[in-house]
């Protein structure tokens, strides 16, 4: 049955690529085998097996046959569209898309990296890997909902989630999703929350059971400049603050990543560190127990020191 | 995204159609080396040929149908130059191309001006076949070195020492160590390498962006040239622990790995860790909003270190 099937998908596919004019459908029905049964049955049949080919990404043309009579209309399908057009790809450019495939290895879109892969090679195109360092990319992707979330921003269609709150407590979400960018391992989607108005970040890997897209396509617009890890890095990742700390030599060393050393005193540096969040940079200290000083902001320091105090009377 | 179940055929047309391009550029492939690419059985692939042998143009004689040889084992096609080129790229397969792209142009290092430059123009190339803005709705970023890992992916294939420079967190330390690497694991979306390590004769992780470099390494030091490794992260030696979460629970539990759904926040949780030193410091991370219950050593030992910290404060003032 799925044979009979994908045969006939085949030959309608071949017979609509080869024509160079419209075929109507009572030519269809009469050359191409697999058309069976009462004129309302191949109709039908002819109309899934359109839908079928729009699905795998074959576009059907239709045109009027003749702008006199435009009772009958009629089908082809461009080989322009039908086939790849990424134009010309050197050995170097293919070997440099294969590391890209690559990087799916057990990942989300492994197997739609392996059919992308299958394309390339078909261009016949002897892949040249000696031009290039040896490289191994990895694509990291902590949750299941990647590809229905993936689909929401391509299509640009509103997606529902259960979100997990840092209260632990699930909340329903309806976005306009903008976009799905990643940063230090972690993916977060970008998009307007309907209830709240107003633009926010989600780390996927927080969302609770499935996210679903919704069927109908309401459009809503993103800004043209709009660019994913643009905006993480403005809203998530922006160094805003700077403090200066005494930290032990040899320690510290995930502090002194792009600090600048101020003065040296015995075993302890004093350095100057730009951070982005309060709340980690007050954990970050904190973790570093007595191997870090904070000498300011005061109000850091005052913080640190109230943690601390916290620390010992809650351990008494 | 239906299920896969009710579109079989259609799966099964669209391989169909791209197994002829791909046959016509590899005459004279084996079953078995076609299978694998296309991540099929050989009796599927057997039977994909099977059914292309009976499709065509219309007439379909054996002058407008398929040609195909196969009982030998090896593949050969002619007579289907309508199916020659290869399909469009479908929206995920464009997507695995435009990401897998934007990781490997963040890894490659700016001495490597004219790869970059080729890799940008793929992204653009990729991303217009998606829409003209995918290349900035869709992107990696990444998270650790991708040259450090094809170091590594090759001594894993030739098992071959590597000397490495680690950053061990747990003990805020910089140093050396020899190791023969086994695998790359994910955990909480961070890679790690797993290795035998000569330093310290047993079995460790590493977390991948803390390999600060890695070098081929002929030999296994002498024990003169170890260095004895302290409290370090050791799979044989699980400690369990409990903790009282009075706020910020859900950071709480992922930074000690613990599953959102099977824990009641509001009662005593048990948690475990490899390394006293790394659960004392992610204990004070979170200042008395995570509160240890038991076992006793360990309440005394966080108190304690806090009580060291806070003589840091005072000293300074007198």
């Amino acid at each position: 049955m799925a044979s009979r099937k994908s045969e006939r998908l085949i030959n309608l596919t071949m017979a609509l690529l080869a024509t160079r004019r419209y075929l109507s459908k009572s030519e269809i029905f009469r050359t191409i085998d697999g058309y069976s049964g009462n004129e309302e049955s191949k109709e039908r049949m002819f109309e899934r097996d359109k839908d079928d080919l729009r699905n795998i990404g074959i576009a059907i043309e239709v045109r009027s046959q003749d702008p006199l009579f435009d009772d009958e209309p009629g089908y082809r399908i461009h080989p322009e569209s039908y086939s790849l057009a990424l134009g010309d790809l050197s050995g170097a450019e293919i070997a440099i898309l294969s590391l890209a495939a690559q990087a799916w290895r057990g990942a989300a879109l492994s197997e739609s990296a392996q059919s992308a892969l299958v394309k390339l090679r078909s261009l016949g195109i002897e892949s040249d890997f000696d031009s290039l360092p040896a490289l191994s990319p990895k694509v990291h992707i902590d949750s299941s909902n990647f590809l229905p979330l993936a689909q929401a921003v391509a299509e640009r269609r509103i997606v529902a989630f259960t979100y997990l709150s840092s209260q632990m407590v699930g909340e329903e979400r309806r976005i306009e999703p903008y976009g799905l960018g990643s940063r230090k391992g972690v993916w977060y989607l970008v998009g307007r929350d309907l209830t709240r108005d107003a633009i926010r970040t989600f780390r996927i890997s927080r969302i609770i059971g499935e996210a679903s897209v919704e069927k109908n396509r309401e459009t809503f617009t993103v800004e043209s400049a709009f660019d994913v890890l643009h905006y993480l890095d403005s809203n998530l990742f922006v160094e805003k603050y700077r403090a200066r700390v005494k930290i032990r030599l040899g320690k510290g060393h995930t502090l002194r990543t792009g600090a600048t050393i101020i003065s040296s005193d015995g075993d302890f540096e004093l350095l100057e560190i730009q951070y982005q969040n309060e709340a980690q940079f007050l954990d970050q200290i904190l973790w570093h127990a007595d191997d870090v000083i904070v000498e300011s902001p005061i109000f850091l320091r005052e913080q640190v020191m109230g943690k601390l105090n916290n620390l010992v009377t809650t351990h008494e | 995204m239906s299920s896969p179940k009710a579109n079989a055929g259609l799966e099964d047309a669209a391989r169909l159609l791209d197994l002829v391009p791909f046959l016509i550029s590899h005459q004279g492939i084996s079953l078995v080396d076609l299978a694998l690419q296309f991540s099929v059985t050989t009796e599927e692939i057997t039977s994909d040929l099977t059914t292309l042998w009976m499709c065509g143009l219309p007439g379909y004689t054996a002058y407008e149908l398929i040609d195909l040889s196969f009982e030998s084992g090896f593949v050969t096609i002619s007579n289907a130059e309508t199916l020659q080129r290869p399909r469009n790229l479908q929206r995920n397969e464009a997507l695995a191309l435009l990401l897998g792209l934007q990781t490997l142009r963040e890894e490659v290092t700016t001495e490597d001006g004219d790869l970059a430059i080729s890799i940008t123009q793929l992204i653009e190339k990729i991303s217009s076949t998606i829409d003209e803005s995918a290349s900035h709705r869709f992107k990696a970023g990444t998270s650790s070195s991708s040259l450090l890992r094809a170091k590594i992916s090759k001594a894993i294939d030739d098992r071959e020492l590597l000397k490495i420079v680690y950053h061990s967190s747990v003990q805020d330390e910089v140093g050396e160590r020899v190791i023969e690497p086994v695998d790359f694991t994910i955990h909480n979306g961070m890679e790690y390498l797993e290795a035998y390590c000569h330093r310290s004769f047993g079995y460790r992780t590493f977390r991948l962006d803390r390999i600060i470099s890695a070098s081929s390494q002929k030999s296994i030091p002498t024990a003169e040239n170890r260095k004895q490794g302290g409290t370090e992260l050791d799979n044989e030696n699980r400690s369990f622990f409990s903790i009282c979460i009075s706020s910020r629970a859900r950071d709480v539990l992922e930074r000690f790995s613990i599953a959102h759904s099977d824990s009641d926040i509001n009662a005593e949780i048990s948690a475990q860790s490899f390394s006293p030193e790394w659960t004392i410091r992610e204990v004070m991370s979170f200042g008395g909003e995570v509160i240890v219950s038991s076992p006793k050593s360990l309440r005394s030992a966080i108190r304690a270190r806090a009580w060291r910290a806070l003589e840091g404060y005072s000293h300074q003032n007198g």
